[in-house]
């Protein structure tokens, strides 16, 4: 008890109002809080004056309330109605819509195999088929349905991936261009959809979006969707690293599905860095020269610590890394190296980090000093 | 307050919920039926126009249904519509950015009624002018302010749900209010002074 009443010693009147164990006392008391805020002022003689000031407020709060008008709700949901009548027009122009092809043509398949003269097959399968067109016709104009039947287009996607060692360069059907990072992966729905330009990541890439405003682009890596409409952003998201999102030009909102969904809407050099184990989300400014670093053959390391540097090492000159002791766990390092031979790369780092290493092929061991 | 506010329970808004999902256009209907009273009202308390509140509540349901397939399963259907009108608003509102408060004044106080807690009060007494002031008070408060305070003291949302709301982080939100309660503060002590010099 007293170490709440310690941290709650320097309540302005401010910090009682917003407090709800506060309101709770002073809206619908019961024996607890009642205890607790007695208790509290018998502690703290000083802060009576802020008490009865913070509750004249939270008895009095108001706000001046309007309830929208039964017509104008009505009118609302009409125009929702209209305008959600012209999305799925839309859809429907795009979409094959079948007059139930296949069952007349399984009809048709059964009445063959009676053996009736095919002519007379012909006279009665268009007949059907005028009555029905009729029907359905007749159906439209007057029960006109309000979801179309809609088949699926198999979905065909279409994957790039970039193996160790190799950058890849893309340029997809929009126009969008794409600098896919060596270890990466990227899927999407061939030709895309009508309504928007959906894309799997995973692993680094940097995206020079095409502007098309009537299809968003969205990237997505596990639970977080980044959305452009025309801008240049780099996302980074390895397995076991907080994913970072990086905007250059443009705007981009990011969606995050965590335990509830939260927006955020990033402005040119800013960045998100999403923490997916701990559930952390950081805003960060970023270097844009580091950021993009690796589009132009450039290894960077910023206080990198050593199992990312293992990870960018591997994808960048397609080996694999061993360490035949461990490292120390808070070792991180710096340096910077414009298209340079693993060997030298290694040279270079391991004057500060202080190991040796040995490269066979394309095994490399590192040996902690 | 808390649970008198919807006879339908949680699982009929997650089943509008999931019919919405589906692509079911009752789903869509059917959660705005059941909002739409209370998405109104807060979006007035923000902003006094209801023309803009009506666009904005209508953008909201109309991205809903565009972009339904994308949508995942939603632990608290409220907070998620209350969420994109905040932010729609919030948007929409930096866009036009002329508000003319002054013009409503006081005169506009007459056909509003008041909303405070009074419902939950057991012998309190409460100040009818008070009351008057720091809802007026409320309403000059900047936009962000008033926010917070409307979600976390009239609807009643913790200040988890607020900071997801309002894409900010909890430290943010409680500075929001925190302000925005200063601000109100002021016409407490003002009144308080007055009765000082009746006497």
């Amino acid at each position: 008890m007293n170490t709440n009443f310690m941290c709650k010693r320097d309540y302005t009147t401010e910090d009682f109002v917003l407090d709800p164990e506060f309101q709770k006392w002073v809206l619908s008391p019961d024996k607890a809080t009642k205890t607790y805020w007695e208790g509290y002022i018998n502690e703290n003689p000083g802060k009576q004056k802020d008490m009865l000031l913070a509750r004249k407020l939270v008895v009095n709060m108001s706000r001046r309330a309007r309830d929208a008008e039964e017509g104008r709700i009505e009118d609302t949901w009409n125009h929702i109605d209209q305008a959600v009548d012209k999305l799925q027009l839309e859809i429907q122009d795009k979409k094959v819509i079948p007059l139930d092809s296949s069952s007349t043509l399984r009809h048709f398949e059964s009445r063959k195999s009676t053996g009736y003269n095919r002519s007379m097959q012909f006279y009665r399968l268009a007949g059907i088929l005028l009555v029905a067109f009729s029907l359905s016709f007749l159906v439209n104009v007057f029960f006109p349905q309000p979801v179309p039947r809609i088949v699926e287009i198999p979905v065909v996607y279409e994957e790039h991936i970039a193996p160790p060692g190799v950058k890849s360069n893309l340029t997809l059907q929009d126009g969008s261009k794409v600098i896919l990072n060596s270890g990466s992966s990227l899927r999407y729905i061939k030709n895309f959809e009508s309504h928007q330009r959906v894309l799997e990541l995973q692993g680094e890439a940097f995206f020079e979006v095409a502007k098309d405003e009537s299809r968003p682009f969205r990237v997505k890596t596990g639970p977080v969707t980044t959305t452009a409409l025309g801008t240049s952003f780099n996302i980074k998201a390895f397995e076991n690293e907080p994913l970072e999102i990086s905007l250059l030009t443009g705007l981009v909102e990011v969606d995050l599905d965590l335990e509830a969904s939260w927006k955020r809407e990033l402005e040119p050099g800013e960045g998100l860095q999403v923490d997916l184990d701990r559930d952390q989300v950081k805003e960060v400014a970023f270097n844009g020269d580091r950021v993009l670093a690796w589009t132009q053959k450039t290894i960077v390391f910023d206080h990198t610590p050593m199992p990312e540097i293992k990870r960018v090492l591997e994808n960048w000159y397609g080996v694999k890394i061993r360490f035949s002791n461990q490292p120390k766990s808070d070792l991180e390092l710096s340096g910077r190296f414009h298209d340079q031979t693993l060997k030298n790369v290694l040279e270079g780092l391991s004057y500060s980090a202080r190991f040796d290493f040995r490269i066979e092929k394309d095994q490399v061991t590192l040996e902690f000093q | 307050m808390k649970y008198q506010e919807n006879p339908i329970s949680f699982n009929d808004r997650n089943e509008l919920w999931l019919l919405l999902r589906n692509g079911e256009r009752e789903g869509l209907e059917g959660l705005y039926r059941l909002f739409a009273h209370e998405l109104f009202k807060y979006g007035l308390a923000l902003v006094n126009d209801a023309d803009f509140v009506q666009d904005c509540i209508q953008e909201v349901f109309i991205d809903l249904w565009k972009y339904h397939q994308n949508l995942q399963k939603a632990d608290n259907v409220k907070v998620y519509l209350f969420r994109s009108l905040s932010h729609k608003i919030y948007r929409e509102s930096k866009k036009r950015s002329k508000w003319k408060w002054e013009e409503l004044g006081d005169e506009g106080t007459r056909q509003l009624s008041l909303e405070s807690k009074e419902g939950e009060l057991i012998g309190v007494q409460q100040e009818k002018s008070l009351q008057i002031k720091l809802a007026a008070g409320l309403e000059k408060l900047p936009l962000r302010q008033k926010q917070a305070i409307q979600l976390l003291y009239f609807e009643q949302f913790s200040y988890e749900e607020v900071s997801k709301m309002m894409g900010i982080n909890l430290r943010s939100v409680y500075t929001l209010a925190w302000k925005a309660i200063g601000s109100l503060k002021k016409y407490v002590v003002s009144m308080l002074l007055g009765l000082f010099f009746l006497i």
